[in-house]
């Protein structure tokens, strides 16, 4: 068996150490029930510097994967590009209720980064589909099957979730038109994410097996992340720095992990890694 | 190129467009492949085994994946091939 030789750089060690700071400042706030909102505030504006982290790494690391030429390149500038408009998605959210002192209007310029970040995780998973040959598995019919079922059966199940009975208010398109393109974009990327790893993993083995499982497993947990936070205003449940704020927080830093093990392992394979 | 170096470059191109240079830093560690500043491929040697080297160094790195999509992308080059010409694995 391959014994896999690892290199660690400074990079693991700010992005563990932003995230044990992270987690707990965020366990210190629900300790001690602090009521404070401008603590809960300043917290709900820190922790997206994961994401920002994580796009500006990713962004520069995927040229050494060749970029926009390779699946596995553009799979990683999706990614980092979704990770950097979900931060610009919290700064501006932050902007209305720190320094404007105001309720969050929707839609509003905040929705322009978490609602753009969709497209870019969508494309993310689809050119790491590529990357693990879902061209191939789907010259199967029953995995051609698979791969369109999942993805109908998950916007079917958000729609009945949270859109069945939707009061239709055309006279703002732009909130209808995001009431639907949340849950349907949200549910399609990692519907889409799943069906590639499902078809995949029986055959998916060497080096990358792991960081390709990784970087399905942050896409199931952003979009778990995802799924609460609508769930949560659907019911006008959700808080600032609630525990939906820190599953976000820990997304991001499952999505910032795969990168740096993308980087990380390109490092091993050229010093030798594949044949250790 | 001879046929052989073609099915090589075929493959080293298709693995290029996964995970980019990568591919021919890998496939510049085969055995008996040679590739020049113009990336113009020739084998020394047994170009059977020097292709075999080539399919496990990808295979290395996604598995039987790796594998599936290089002989999709040699389906058509593979007939050029009698029997027993191309590495089992590109063939069976």
């Amino acid at each position: 068996m391959n014994k896999e030789t690892r290199t660690y750089g400074v990079e693991y060690i700010l992005v563990l150490a932003l995230f044990l700071i992270v987690t707990f400042w965020w366990l210190a706030l629900k300790y001690f029930s602090i009521e404070d909102s401008m603590a809960n505030e300043y917290f709900s504006v820190s922790y997206g510097l994961m994401a920002l982290f994580g796009g500006l790494y990713g962004l520069k690391i995927s040229k050494k994967w060749g970029g926009i030429s390779s699946f596995i390149g553009k799979t990683i500038i999706s990614f980092s590009i979704g990770l950097l408009l979900q931060e610009f998605g919290q700064l501006a959210y932050s902007f209305y209720s720190l320094f404007l002192g105001i309720e969050i209007p929707y839609p509003s310029i905040g929705d322009i980064g978490f609602f753009g970040s969709i497209p870019f995780y969508l494309l993310g998973t689809y050119y790491l589909s590529k990357a693990v040959g879902i061209e191939v598995l789907l010259k199967d019919n029953v995995n051609k099957l698979i791969f369109v079922l999942v993805p109908v059966i998950s916007v079917i199940f958000v729609y009945y979730m949270f859109l069945v009975g939707y009061e239709y208010d055309w006279s703002q398109p732009v909130t209808v038109f995001l009431d639907f393109g949340y849950p349907i974009g949200q549910s399609l990327y990692v519907s889409l994410g799943l069906s590639a790893y499902i078809l995949s993993s029986r055959f998916l083995g060497g080096y990358m097996r792991v960081r390709v499982l990784l970087l399905f497993a942050a896409l199931v947990i952003q979009y778990c992340a995802d799924f609460y936070f609508l769930y949560l205003v659907s019911r006008d449940l959700w808080d600032t720095a609630g525990i939906n704020e820190y599953m976000y927080f820990f997304a991001y830093f499952v999505m910032t992990l795969s990168i740096l093990e993308f980087n990380s392992a390109l490092k091993n394979i050229k010093n030798g890694g594949l044949n250790g | 190129m001879d046929r052989y170096s073609e099915v090589a470059f075929k493959i080293v191109r298709e693995q290029e467009m996964v995970v980019g240079p990568l591919a021919f830093e890998l496939a510049r560690n085969v055995t008996g492949l040679k590739i020049n500043k113009q990336n113009e491929f020739s084998i020394e040697g047994d170009p059977k085994l020097a292709l075999q080297e080539l399919l496990m160094q990808y295979k290395k790195l996604f598995g039987e994946l790796s594998l599936e999509v290089s002989k999709n992308a040699l389906k058509d080059h593979i007939k050029k091939f009698q029997k027993g010409e191309l590495p089992n694995i590109l063939t069976d």
